[in-house]
């Protein structure tokens, strides 16, 4: 990958670089629909408006400045909000054909079916490897031993932890590193095998490194699961997603969605001056 | 970079496990929620003894409360005059000045240990610390019987004494507010401890120009929490003040005290005496709840300053 | 320097000494040679204060051995009046107390704390909060008056006539009912403890971290699940704590027990009907009246009430690190 030349005298926070357009990237069956989506705290907006698909398959980047609500809009798509008094999510949010503040899915089915990996990886400190990874198997009612044990195998495997850990899968999660717990985190999202999972800034308290094996895991990962990420880094967003959403904090400090494009088209043709004028890294 | 053409695969697997999952849904919600009834019913459980207690006292204590309750000295009645049991007033009389002395000679002492368990290094000095700690969990009755057997012979010539209390009180007292003062302490940023240093000040200025300021408010609600224990305590004077029936502002004389007296009447055998109890019980419940409000005030100052 | 460093040393003092042994802060150090040796004094003087206070406690226990001899820990009558001392009643009333007080505040302490913490609206969870905390420091005589004059007459007519009709009379409910035996103390000292244990374990909860709790909703817990499979492991160093605090407490309390129990002393109980006494119990209601050997066989009693109390804060204290506990 080359970074383009002409960016370089306005490179004091980011370079853009050039993505490779690749319409091949992902199906264009639709994992997820957002219709005008908007989020507020106790009557104040957060973000508002937001409106794109998440192609099956994809890794779908949400970026923007701090404050522009993407970690907001991602929250929403599995009802986490639900916990926060006072929060309300508006307009229509489509998982496959469900709606999924229809009240057709009951919540916590809904959350397996769209998992979520955080920002620091939050292993439960009382359960061993192995207990974390089929944690939301059993907390779902899932008891069947030869099932749970299929899918320790399974996660561990697709979230490349497997042969780091096979050894000692009884042992406290909290013996990891924090890369390696941060991936036990992501076998423990997909070992309910869900149909999208949910990447909160997952590399932002994560070394180089651990960011390099997250980053290649990824895409990986988005053979078996669709992938929605937030994320402050545009260099990891150009590097990682087939599709992105430009979100930007209006007047009223509202987030909103500026542009949502293919990611070789948001970073090499946006059609906002806005998105221009981020990417080559003029603010943020 | 490679492509990926492939589209992901709706397995089997993942179509099963949803459909399991849905399926146990149901059950572990019904069950769930049962638990969770439970769980609110123990809320209400724990709190119908709790609100007996409130409620009787201020039900049954207010009763009693006169102004002749509370200023007059207390009588013994007898079988022709079974409601003649006076006041209390030796009793508030008591209780003020013993308490007053105690906490007053507990706040430098307890500050005072509180700033030199924090210096408190090594071996001993964690010992020690370990010590006090577990000295604020001691039964009280034991700060009355160690002046008991230490003081009352040498000191106050087996006499009951009002003063004897007020050790047996300020004692009780000072681990309270050392371990109150040590944390509060130790919870000073270490960086404003770094930036005195830095400046060149001595580290006896640093403790007393920097840290006991900011740890203030902690180190206020632990002198606060101790009056509220000293107030309220009977075991520790219960042997070593006797029972006053005098008014005596002396604090060196026989007195009496708020709780001992309710233990007294709890004891005694007529039924107005142990109404006289919710009485006192009322006054005791009242200063506790408005010294607990006092430092709620202050630590609420303290977070918004 | 980085700022883990900084922020990870918890103690001031350490830090103190860390920063004095650079050479440039040694001068300062030095020239504060009277705060230092004031700071000697003073820890001398605290451990003085110790081992007077413990010390005390043994010595004035020594006459006690002496006159009961080893029947003090094999005996079960005690009677002050007959210089009996075998205290094995009076260990096992404080016992029995004890464990029908744990029986009823660590569940009902525990779930309590769980629903002011997760399930209450915020409002309620301040205001019940403030509630406990201030109901935790509630003096134990008033508890006592209410033992006597509320509970009493409810442990005699309602609760133990149904105990023991629903057992058929069988152990331990079984026998004379009284109204103020083991059982009605052990239910005021529950009562009494409750509000330790709810406060000390609802900090532990609040300390939870958030992502740990948004972690398990997002792989589809229910709020149950939540509460149980992972705040509640995650807080059990706190609660555990909370429970072993209000152990020791409860093994300690001395003017209600003395006010409430019936304050029989020798007869190893045989029901939770039956009457009884607790060992500091008997020290508050015996002591005053005691003279010669009967004094020193009081302070035997104390000597071990301390040890088994000291035993007690001292794991529950090793187990609260990081919450300041002064209830």
């Amino acid at each position: 990958m080359e970074m383009s030349m002409e960016m370089k005298e306005n490179s004091t926070i980011h370079l853009a670089p050039v993505v490779q357009d690749d319409a091949q990237r992902g199906s264009s069956e639709v994992a997820m629909r957002l219709n005008d989506v908007s989020v507020a705290f106790s009557g104040k907006t957060v973000v508002r408006g937001a409106t794109f698909d998440v192609r099956k398959g994809a890794v779908t980047a949400m970026i923007g400045p701090s404050g522009s609500g993407k970690t907001t809009l991602l929250r929403a798509l599995n009802r986490l909000h639900d916990l926060t008094p006072g929060a309300e999510v508006k307009g229509q949010i489509l998982l496959g054909q469900d709606d999924v503040y229809g009240g057709g899915i009951p919540t916590p089915i809904l959350r397996a079916r769209v998992g979520m990996v955080f920002q620091r990886p939050n292993p439960f400190p009382t359960m061993s490897i192995a207990d974390n990874v089929t944690s939301g198997l059993r907390f779902n009612g899932v008891k069947d031993k030869k099932k749970l044990e299929e899918a320790i195998e399974a996660s561990l495997w697709a979230a490349a932890l497997w042969d780091s850990v096979k050894d000692r899968l009884k042992a406290p999660a909290s013996t990891l590193s924090g890369g390696e717990q941060q991936r036990l985190c992501i076998a423990r999202a997909l070992a309910v095998e869900p149909d999208v999972l949910l990447m909160d800034e997952p590399t932002s308290s994560l070394d180089p490194i651990s960011t390099q094996r997250i980053e290649d895991l990824m895409q990986d990962l988005k053979k078996i699961v669709t992938i929605v990420i937030v994320t402050h880094n545009m260099q990891q967003a150009a590097r990682v997603s087939d599709d992105c959403a430009f979100l930007l904090m209006a007047e009223d400090r509202a987030g909103e969605l500026i542009e949502f494009a293919p990611t070789a088209k948001i970073f090499n043709d946006p059609q906002d001056s806005r998105t221009l004028d981020y990417i080559q890294g003029r603010f943020g | 970079m490679t492509t990926m053409t492939s589209n992901m695969p709706e397995t089997d697997s993942r179509l099963d496990l949803q459909q399991l999952m849905r399926q146990k849904y149901r059950r572990r919600v019904i069950v769930g929620n049962v638990i969770l009834a439970f769980v609110m019913a123990a809320l209400v459980v724990a709190l119908i003894p709790l609100l007996s207690i409130v409620i009787s006292v201020i039900d049954r204590g207010s009763k009693v409360l006169s102004t002749a309750f509370l200023t007059q000295v207390q009588q013994d009645p007898f079988a022709f005059d079974p409601y003649a049991i006076g006041g209390i007033w030796n009793a508030i009389v008591g209780s003020l000045v013993m308490d007053g002395i105690a906490i007053g000679a507990a706040i430098p002492l307890g500050i005072f240990s509180g700033v030199i368990l924090s210096d408190a290094k090594g071996k001993i000095g964690t010992t020690i610390h370990r010590i006090f700690d577990v000295m604020i969990g001691l039964p009280s009755i034991l700060f009355g019987l160690f002046v008991f057997f230490v003081l009352l012979g040498p000191v106050f010539n087996n006499a009951y004494s009002g003063m004897a209390g007020v050790i047996a009180l300020t004692l009780m007292s000072i681990p309270l507010i050392a371990v109150a003062t040590e944390s509060a302490i130790s919870a000073v940023p270490p960086t404003l401890n770094e930036a005195g240093l830095a400046l060149g000040a001595l580290p006896s200025r640093v403790m007393w120009n920097i840290k006991l300021p900011a740890a203030r408010p902690a180190i206020l609600t632990g002198v606060l929490l101790a009056l509220s224990r000293a107030v309220g305590e009977t075991a520790p004077v219960l042997f070593v003040i006797g029972q006053s029936r005098e008014a005596n502002w002396n604090p060196a004389a026989e007195q009496s005290s708020l709780p001992t007296l309710t233990f007294q009447y709890l004891q005694g055998f007529f039924p107005s005496q142990r109404e006289a109890a919710w009485g006192i019980a009322l006054i005791l419940m009242t200063v506790v709840f408005l010294v607990n409000l006092t430092s709620r005030i202050i630590s609420a100052r303290s977070q918004r300053g | 320097m980085p700022m883990d460093q900084s922020t990870t040393s918890t103690n001031a003092a350490g830090d103190l000494s860390n920063v004095s042994s650079s050479p440039k802060f040694n001068l300062a150090a030095r020239g504060d040679g009277r705060y230092n040796i004031a700071m000697r004094i003073g820890q001398a003087l605290l451990a003085i204060f110790i081992i007077v206070f413990f010390g005390s406690i043994i010595i004035q226990s020594i006459p006690g051995w002496q006159s009961a001899g080893f029947g003090f820990f094999t005996s079960t009558d005690w009677s002050n009046a007959d210089f009996k001392f075998g205290a094995l009643s009076l260990i096992a009333g404080t016992l029995v107390t004890t464990f029908i007080a744990l029986l009823f505040a660590v569940p009902v302490g525990i779930s309590a704390a769980l629903s002011i913490q997760f399930l209450l609206h915020r409002r309620l969870r301040v205001l019940f909060s403030s509630l406990v905390e201030v109901l935790a420091i509630v003096p134990s005589i008033v508890f006592g008056v209410w033992g006597v004059a509320v509970i009493s007459p409810w442990t005699q007519h309602t609760l133990e006539p149904f105990l023991r009709d629903i057992s058929g009379g069988a152990p331990p409910f079984q026998g004379e009912i009284y109204g103020i035996g083991l059982l009605l103390g052990g239910l005021v000292l529950g009562v009494m403890i409750l509000p330790t244990v709810v406060a000390v374990s609802r900090d532990a909860f609040a300390m939870v971290p958030q992502t740990l709790i948004e972690g398990a909703y997002g792989l589809g817990a229910t709020r149950t699940q939540v509460l149980f499979r992972v705040a509640l492991p995650a807080a059990r160093r706190g609660v555990l704590g909370a429970v072993t605090l209000g152990t020791g407490r409860a093994l300690g309390e001395t003017v209600a027990m003395a006010t409430i129990l019936g304050g029989v002393t020798n007869k190893f109980p045989s029901s939770a009907f039956d009457l009884g006494a607790t060992l500091a119990s008997t020290i508050a209601r015996d002591f005053l009246e005691a003279t010669g050997s009967q004094v020193g066989a009081l302070g035997s009693l104390a000597l071990i009430l301390t040890v088994i109390v000291f035993v007690v804060n001292y794991i529950a204290r090793k187990i609260i690190t990081r919450q300041a506990v002064t209830l």
